[in-house]
């Protein structure tokens, strides 16, 4: 009876032993801040939520994309500095990967989306992306500073895909621009896909 | 040890006696330690790169695939505007709805029957200039690329980026419906015309050859 106590014992505590940390932080060799820069540069998930975002409101008119300019940097550096905080792993693949598919879908789609319906979208894509990017530097030690470069990488590039949507005036470009958006989409359902196998 | 000198003309010159010399089993068994294979770390497609090479490599790997996509972009661009770019806009979509199909468990009948048909069907349809209404058309398009994406947009192997590979395969599929448009652009000119329908019955034939292999 003990020794299967002791057995059970020792397969709870191995099964609860912390498993490696995924969580790191490729190193720039140039400080923390490039760090931040290099990580969303270096992830997939958050370049495709950002190009999705932008494109969306670029799409939107001018107004939409001011908007999202300045709401998706700005509640992704608040968020990530709140999983920074926080410091545990939080993990939002589903509805991340969730709100591509939606992002994708309504550009491929040619919305054009009110403007308060364009910045509650960036603000959503912001708070999603930015806690998993604050948990991820909280896990690799990283501070403020990367989240900063994180942020400065965001605000870059929504300004400029943004700016390049708005201004497409020919009808093919607009087209090239609607078959991103399915891209992304497509992109966005293979990966509901493989998260409901467990790959990553 | 036996000696294996080569035959040489004359007498060993005073450099050559002096390697003889240095010849020891101590330098021979560094020689060998040195020339020990070790564990390759080499992964050329290892990985997130992997994932993505992967991905991108995979649509263009078999010909039925590759026909109904090049298909998908002849077929838009002998229908014209709006048709040119909505069917590879809905395919993509509906191809990676099959992906998901596919990778949730729930099985598709006779998926390589479906494949090979979209190519006989895609063929036959460029092959008459077939103008259909663009409802129609995308109702065709969209539900072949369900079967395409069942089959192929599950394949990846174990260990490799699932984003990188989806984004890779993506992104081919969608330079075969350029591929497919860039060609199908030739029917400005009547001789481009009878050529572009010309490929339909090429592409019709490989479909037929695939139906073939299904039924078989």
């Amino acid at each position: 009876m003990i020794r299967t106590l002791a057995w059970a014992l020792s397969l709870v505590l191995l099964a609860g032993l912390p498993s490696a940390a995924h969580a790191h932080l490729v190193n720039s060799g140039l400080g923390p801040f490039y760090n931040g820069a290099l990580h969303l540069l270096l992830s997939p998930g958050d370049l495709l939520a950002v190009l999705a975002v932008s494109l969306l409101a670029g799409q939107s008119g001018k107004a939409g994309a001011r908007w999202a300019a300045i709401v998706l940097p700005l509640v992704w550096g608040a968020a990530a500095l709140a999983g920074l905080g926080l410091g545990t792993a939080i993990e939002a693949g589903w509805l991340g990967v969730a709100l591509l598919v939606l992002l994708g879908v309504l550009v491929a789609v040619g919305v054009r989306l009110p403007v308060w319906a364009m910045t509650c979208l960036s603000a959503l894509a912001g708070l999603v992306h930015g806690l998993e990017n604050g948990s991820a530097f909280a896990a690799a030690g990283s501070d403020g500073i990367a989240v900063a470069g994180t942020v400065a990488t965001v605000l870059t590039l929504t300004l400029l895909i943004a700016a390049l949507a708005v201004s497409l005036r020919s009808a093919w470009t607009r087209m090239a621009l609607r078959v991103g958006g399915s891209w992304i989409a497509a992109v966005g359902m293979l990966m509901l896909g493989w998260l409901l196998q467990g790959a990553s | 040890m036996t000696d294996r000198r080569l035959p040489s003309s004359g007498p060993p010159s005073p450099s050559a006696r002096g390697n003889q010399r240095r010849t020891s089993p101590h330098n021979l068994l560094a020689v060998l330690v040195l020339l020990a294979p070790i564990t390759a770390l080499a992964h050329v497609e290892g990985g997130a790169a992997g994932g993505f090479l992967s991905g991108m490599h995979h649509p263009v790997s078999g010909l039925d695939h590759v026909l109904a996509m090049v298909a998908v972009g002849l077929w838009g661009a002998q229908l014209g505007a709006p048709a040119i770019w909505l069917l590879p806009v809905a395919f993509p979509i509906m191809m990676a709805f099959g992906g998901l199909l596919g990778l949730s468990g729930i099985e598709l009948p006779a998926v390589e029957l479906g494949i090979a048909l979209s190519a006989v069907i895609l063929g036959a349809l460029i092959l008459g200039a077939i103008r259909l209404p663009l409802a129609v058309a995308l109702l065709i398009v969209g539900f072949f690329a369900i079967f395409h994406g069942h089959a192929h947009g599950t394949e990846m192997s174990p260990g490799q980026s699932a984003i990188l590979y989806s984004i890779g395969f993506v992104i081919a599929t969608g330079l075969l419906h350029a591929a497919g448009i860039g060609m199908g652009l030739i029917q400005r000119w009547n001789a481009g015309r009878i050529a572009l329908r010309g490929a339909g019955s090429v592409v019709m034939a490989g479909g037929l050859f695939f139906l073939w292999n299904a039924l078989a």
